[in-house]
C-alpha cells in the first residue's frame, strides 16, 4: 500500500495546478495525471512526485500499480526548429511520428523507413521504449536521434549536445534512450531527417521455403544493399495480405523497397532480382509489393484519408532475432509470421501468437544507474558473475 | 590514493598472472609513463623524465586475470590505468596517481567468426593491423582504418570512440559494435551480449569511457565481406565552401562513399608538396599508375604557378618553425590572401567500394554530385596516392619536434549549418599563435568533422613552449565551442580536454558521474581523467 489517499492526491493536484494549469491536472483514484505543455512543467511534475515519494511514469513508459503520477505528453507536440541545411529537426516529445512525417513531407523531407511502422507513436515514446520493428536496413529509428532534452528523476533538466558524432565520453543520451522512463523523461529530441528520395522501386520474389527467402535477404545485405524496407511474409500471411491469386500455395514472399539516387537504385534492383532468381525465387509484381509494404506503414491519420492503406491493428507481437537464429525462429513462429526491420544485425519477428520477450541481461545495471541518478548516493552492489 | 602501494603488489600480481608478466623495472615504468600527447613530447625532447610513471606494469592474458587484478587493486585502493598501444594524443593513459598500468596487448585472439551473422569476436588487446589481417585472410573486413592502425588496439578504439578513414561508409567504432565485455572497477564483468535489439544500448554508455568506467576485454563487431572493388578519385574544388557543399550534397543524397577528404588551400599545398617528391620519378616511370600521379601534378597549373606555390610553401613551413608569435598572424594572412589567387584550389579525395556493380553505380552518382558543385575531375591518381600514404601521418610528428617545432591536431565536429563558421572561427583565432591548416573528413548527413593541424616553434625553453602550446589549445577550443562544435570527434578527452567536459555536457555530466558511482565506486580506474 502506498499510503496516498484520494485526499492527498487532491492536494498534490492542487499544488501542481499552480504550475501547469488546473485544466491539465486530473485525479482518478490514486492516479494523478498531468499534461504538461513544456519541459519546465515536466520538471514540476517530477519534483512533486519525488517530494511525495510517488512513482512517476512518462508517456510510453511501463505502468505502475497503486498511487502514481502519470505524465502525458499530449500537449507537447511542437516542431521547434527545422534545419534544412543539416537535415535536423527539433521537436517536443509529444508529437506523433505520423504528424511529424506529414509536416516534414511538406518540405520534401521524411523521417525515413525506420519510423514508418510506428506513425501513431509519440516521438518520446518511440525513443524511450523502442520496438524491434522500428528499424530498417539503414538503421534503427533510435539512431535518428542526434540529441535529447530530458529531465532526470531528481528534477535536473538536461540537453545533450547535438553533434554529428563525438568522442567526449559515453553517449549520455542513452541513459534515457530505451530506458522506458526508469531514469527520467525525454521531453524533446533532435532528429535526423532525410530528403525524399528521387527514385523508388519495389522488388518481390516468392519462394517455396522460408529459409530460401531468408538466405537471399542475408546475401543482399552482405553484398552491401541497404533497402529502405526489407520484409518477409510466410505463406499464410502472404496469401492474405499480398494477394493469394498471384501466389502459389504457401509461398514465402521476400519484399524490398529500394530508394535513393537513380544509379545506385538501379544497381541494387538488378542485384536483388539476380540474387532472388539464383535462389529459385519467382518474381512477384511490383504493385503488389508496393501495396503490401505501404499498408504496413500507414498511420491512422493517413488511413482515414486513404482507406486503401488500412493500418494493421496492433495485435501482432514482435521480437528481435539475430541472423544466426532467424531461419529457425521464423519456421517455428507459426502461421502468419513476418520478418521485418531486417538489418545487418537481425530482424523483428512477428506473428499472431504471443512471443515470450527475451530477458534483459543488463537489467541489474540499468536499475543501478536509475538508482544512482535518483539518489546520487550509496548503491546496492550489482552482481552479474 | 596511495600511489607507492602499486609496487608492493608486484608479488601478488605475479601469483595472479605469471612472473614474467609483471614488471617494476625503470625502463618499463618509463615506457608506460607517456602516450603520444604532443605536450608530453615537449618535455621528452629536452630529456626530462615523465612526471607520472606507474609503479607496476602487468600484462594479463584473460578476462579472469583482469578481474583478479582489479579486485586486488580495489582491496589495496591502488589506481589502475588500462593500456592498449599508447597511441592516444590526449594524455588519456598517463598514470597521474601512479599505481598499475594494465596492458591488454597479450589478449589478442580472434575468438570467433560467425559467418551467418557477419560478426567477429576479438579480445580487446589486438592491434588494429593484426585485426584487419585476421579478417582479410578470411575474406572480410571491419572497415575501420584509423591512421594509428599499426599502433592502436580494439580496446583503445572502444575506449576513445575511434574513427577510421572509411567512416563515411562503415561508421565509427561505436557503430560497428554488437556487444562488449568489460571488467568494472569492482571486478564485475559486464557482457552486453544478447541486449542488442531490446531497445536501450547500454554499450553506448560504456564506449568512450576511456578507462574510467571499466576495462574492455573483448568485443563482438560487425564485419563485411572484403570489398570487391575500390574506386578512388581526386577533384579540385575552387574553394573550401564549394568542397563542403559537394560533400554535404553527397551525404544527404543517401550515398555512402567510403572516403571523403577535403583539404583546405594550405593543406592542399602541403599535400602537393609531398606529391611533388614523387613527381620526378613518376614522370619517368614505366608504371602507368605512377605516370597518372605525375599527370595529376601537371594539372595543378602552369610552371610559373607551381614555382610560386612551392616558394610559398617553403616560406610557410620555414616561418612556422622559426616565426615569432608576432609574425604568425602575418604569415597566416599571407597564406589566406595568396593561395586562392594562385588558383590551386582545394583537393577533394573521394572513394567508393564494395560489390563491383554497386560501387560503380555509387561512384557515378557521387562524382556527378561533386561536379555539379564545381568539382574538376583529376582522375584516380590523387586518391591512389592518398591510399598509399594514408598511415604516414602518425610517423611525421617526430620530425617536427626534431626540427625545433611542435605540432598537434584538433578534430572537432558540428552540423552543416555551422561548419564554415567553425572553420573560420578556429583559423581566425589561431592565426596569431601558430601556423594552421585543416582538412574535412568523417562526413555525415547532418554534419562533418574538421581536422585542424597546427605547428609553432618550440624554442629551447620547455616552460615557454608548454605555455604556448596550452594557449593554442585554449584558444582553439574556445573558438570551436563558441560556434557550438563538440570538443572532440574521435581523439577523445583524456587529460588534455578534461577541463572542458562540464561545458561540453552541462547538466548531463550528472549521468556520467552516476555511471562512475555505479561502475567504479572506489574511483580506482584511470583517476584524473575526463573531468570526473
Amino acid at each position: 500500500m502506498t499510503g496516498h489517499d484520494t485526499q492527498a492526491m487532491g492536494r498534490h493536484a492542487a499544488a501542481l495546478s499552480g504550475a501547469v494549469g488546473a485544466d491539465h491536472v486530473t485525479v482518478a483514484g490514486e492516479r494523478l495525471t498531468v499534461v504538461p505543455g513544456a519541459a519546465g512543467e515536466v520538471i514540476e511534475a517530477v519534483r512533486l512526485a519525488r517530494a511525495a515519494r510517488l512513482p512517476i511514469r512518462f508517456g510510453g513508459a511501463l505502468s505502475t500499480d497503486g498511487a502514481s503520477v502519470s505524465c502525458d505528453f499530449g500537449r507537447m507536440t511542437q516542431m521547434l526548429h527545422l534545419d534544412e541545411t543539416s537535415l535536423l529537426v527539433h521537436v517536443q516529445a509529444g508529437i506523433t511520428l505520423g504528424a511529424l512525417e506529414e509536416r516534414l513531407g511538406a518540405r520534401a523531407l521524411t523521417l525515413g523507413a525506420a519510423a514508418r511502422r510506428s506513425l501513431d507513436r509519440r516521438v518520446g515514446a518511440a525513443l524511450a521504449a523502442p520496438r524491434p520493428e522500428e528499424a530498417c536496413p539503414r538503421g534503427r529509428f533510435l539512431e535518428a536521434c542526434a540529441a535529447i532534452d530530458g529531465v532526470l528523476l531528481d528534477g535536473t533538466a538536461l540537453h545533450t549536445r547535438m553533434a554529428p558524432r563525438r568522442a567526449t565520453g559515453p553517449d549520455l543520451s542513452h541513459a534515457l534512450l530505451g530506458a522506458r522512463g526508469t531514469t527520467g523523461a525525454i521531453t524533446g529530441a533532435w532528429l535526423r531527417v532525410l530528403r525524399r528520395p528521387p527514385v523508388t522501386r519495389f522488388v518481390g520474389a516468392a519462394f517455396g521455403e522460408g529459409k530460401a527467402a531468408i538466405a537471399v535477404a542475408c546475401a543482399l545485405l552482405d553484398r552491401g544493399i541497404r533497402p529502405a524496407d526489407l520484409s518477409i511474409a510466410d505463406g499464410a500471411l502472404a496469401a492474405g495480405e499480398i494477394g493469394g491469386g498471384a501466389l502459389a500455395d504457401r509461398e514465402t514472399v521476400l519484399a524490398l523497397r529500394l530508394d535513393g539516387m537513380a544509379d545506385p537504385v538501379a544497381a541494387e534492383e538488378a542485384l536483388a532480382v539476380e540474387q532472388a532468381a539464383s535462389a529459385g525465387g519467382r518474381p512477384v509484381s511490383s504493385p503488389l509489393i508496393e501495396a503490401w509494404l505501404t499498408s504496413l506503414t500507414a498511420s491512422a491519420e493517413l488511413s482515414r484519408r486513404e482507406p486503401r492503406l488500412t493500418s494493421r491493428p496492433h495485435r501482432r507481437h514482435a521480437t528481435f532475432i539475430p541472423w544466426c537464429d532467424l531461419a529457425a525462429a521464423f519456421a517455428a513462429a507459426g502461421p502468419r509470421a513476418e520478418l521485418s526491420a531486417l538489418t545487418p544485425a537481425g530482424g523483428a519477428l512477428s506473428s499472431d501468437a504471443p512471443i515470450t520477450p527475451r530477458p534483459d541481461p543488463l537489467a541489474i545495471w540499468r536499475a543501478a544507474l536509475a538508482h544512482a541518478l535518483d539518489e546520487g548516493g550509496s548503491l546496492p552492489e550489482p552482481r552479474t558473475r | 590514493m596511495r600511489a607507492t602501494r602499486g609496487a608492493e603488489l608486484a608479488p601478488a600480481l605475479r601469483s595472479l598472472t605469471a612472473p614474467d608478466r609483471v614488471s617494476t623495472t625503470p625502463p618499463d615504468r618509463l615506457a608506460y609513463a607517456r602516450d603520444l600527447w604532443p605536450r608530453g613530447m615537449l618535455g621528452l625532447k629536452t630529456g626530462q623524465a615523465p612526471a607520472h610513471p606507474p609503479d607496476v606494469v602487468v600484462w594479463p592474458t584473460s578476462t579472469a586475470e583482469v578481474q583478479a587484478i582489479v579486485r586486488l587493486a580495489v582491496e589495496n585502493r591502488v589506481p589502475i590505468v588500462p593500456f592498449g598501444a599508447g597511441s592516444g594524443v590526449c594524455g588519456g593513459t598517463l598514470p597521474l596517481a601512479g599505481g598499475m598500468v594494465v596492458d591488454l596487448k597479450r589478449m589478442r585472439r580472434l575468438v570467433n567468426l560467425d559467418r551467418a551473422s557477419l560478426t567477429a569476436t576479438f579480445e580487446a588487446g589486438i592491434l588494429g593491423e593484426h585485426l584487419e589481417h585476421e579478417l582479410a585472410r578470411r575474406g572480410y573486413t571491419l572497415g575501420h582504418f584509423p591512421s594509428s592502425i599499426m599502433c592502436s588496439t580494439l580496446g583503445g578504439w572502444l575506449a576513445a570512440r575511434s574513427a577510421g578513414q572509411c567512416s563515411t561508409r562503415y561508421g565509427k567504432i561505436e557503430d560497428m559494435v554488437r556487444s562488449v565485455e568489460l571488467v568494472t572497477g569492482t571486478g564485475e564483468v559486464i557482457d552486453t551480449t544478447g541486449s542488442h535489439g531490446l531497445g536501450a544500448d547500454f554499450d553506448q554508455l560504456l564506449i568512450g569511457s576511456e578507462g574510467t568506467l571499466g576495462i574492455f576485454t573483448r568485443a563482438v563487431v560487425a564485419i563485411r565481406p572484403a570489398p570487391e572493388a575500390r574506386i578512388l578519385r581526386g577533384f579540385s574544388m575552387p574553394r573550401v565552401a564549394a568542397g563542403c557543399e559537394a560533400i554535404r550534397r553527397v551525404m544527404q543524397r543517401g550515398l555512402r562513399p567510403s572516403v571523403v577528404r577535403l583539404y583546405d588551400e594550405i593543406d592542399t599545398l602541403m599535400a602537393r608538396s609531398s606529391a611533388a617528391k614523387e613527381e620526378k620519378a613518376a614522370a619517368e616511370s614505366e608504371d602507368p599508375e605512377e605516370r597518372a600521379v605525375a599527370g595529376w601534378l601537371g594539372l595543378l597549373g602552369s610552371e610559373q604557378g607551381k614555382r610560386m606555390r612551392d616558394g610559398l610553401r617553403r616560406r610557410l613551413v620555414g616561418a612556422a618553425l622559426g616565426a615569432s608569435v608576432g609574425r604568425m598572424r602575418v604569415l597566416n594572412r599571407a597564406a589566406d590572401a595568396l593561395l586562392p589567387r594562385l588558383s590551386g584550389g582545394c583537393l577533394l579525395i573521394v572513394g567508393c567500394e564494395g560489390d563491383r556493380p554497386l560501387a560503380e553505380a555509387e561512384a557515378r552518382a557521387t562524382f556527378r554530385e561533386i561536379e555539379r558543385a564545381g568539382g574538376k575531375d583529376l582522375g584516380p591518381g590523387p586518391g591512389e596516392r592518398w591510399l598509399r600514404h594514408r598511415y604516414d601521418v602518425s610517423f611525421k610528428l617526430s620530425k617536427m619536434f626534431q626540427a625545433g617545432a611542435f605540432a598537434d591536431t584538433m578534430e572537432v565536429a558540428v552540423s552543416w549549418d555551422r561548419l564554415l563558421d567553425l572553420y573560420r572561427a578556429v583559423r581566425e583565432a589561431l592565426a596569431p599563435l601558430c601556423f594552421v591548416m585543416a582538412h574535412f573528413s568523417h562526413a555525415y548527413a547532418d554534419g562533418c568533422s574538421i581536422y585542424f593541424s597546427f605547428a609553432a616553434a618550440a624554442g629551447d625553453d620547455q616552460a615557454l613552449a608548454e605555455e604556448r602550446y596550452d594557449a593554442i589549445w585554449r584558444t582553439a577550443l574556445a573558438a570551436s565551442t563558441s560556434v557550438g562544435a563538440t570538443i572532440s570527434h574521435h581523439h577523445g578527452v583524456g587529460l588534455s580536454k578534461a577541463a572542458y567536459m562540464p561545458a561540453e555536457h552541462g547538466e548531463s555530466m550528472a549521468i556520467f558521474r552516476a555511471l562512475k558511482r555505479v561502475l567504479d565506486p572506489h574511483g580506482i580506474l584511470n583517476p584524473g581523467k575526463m573531468g570526473l
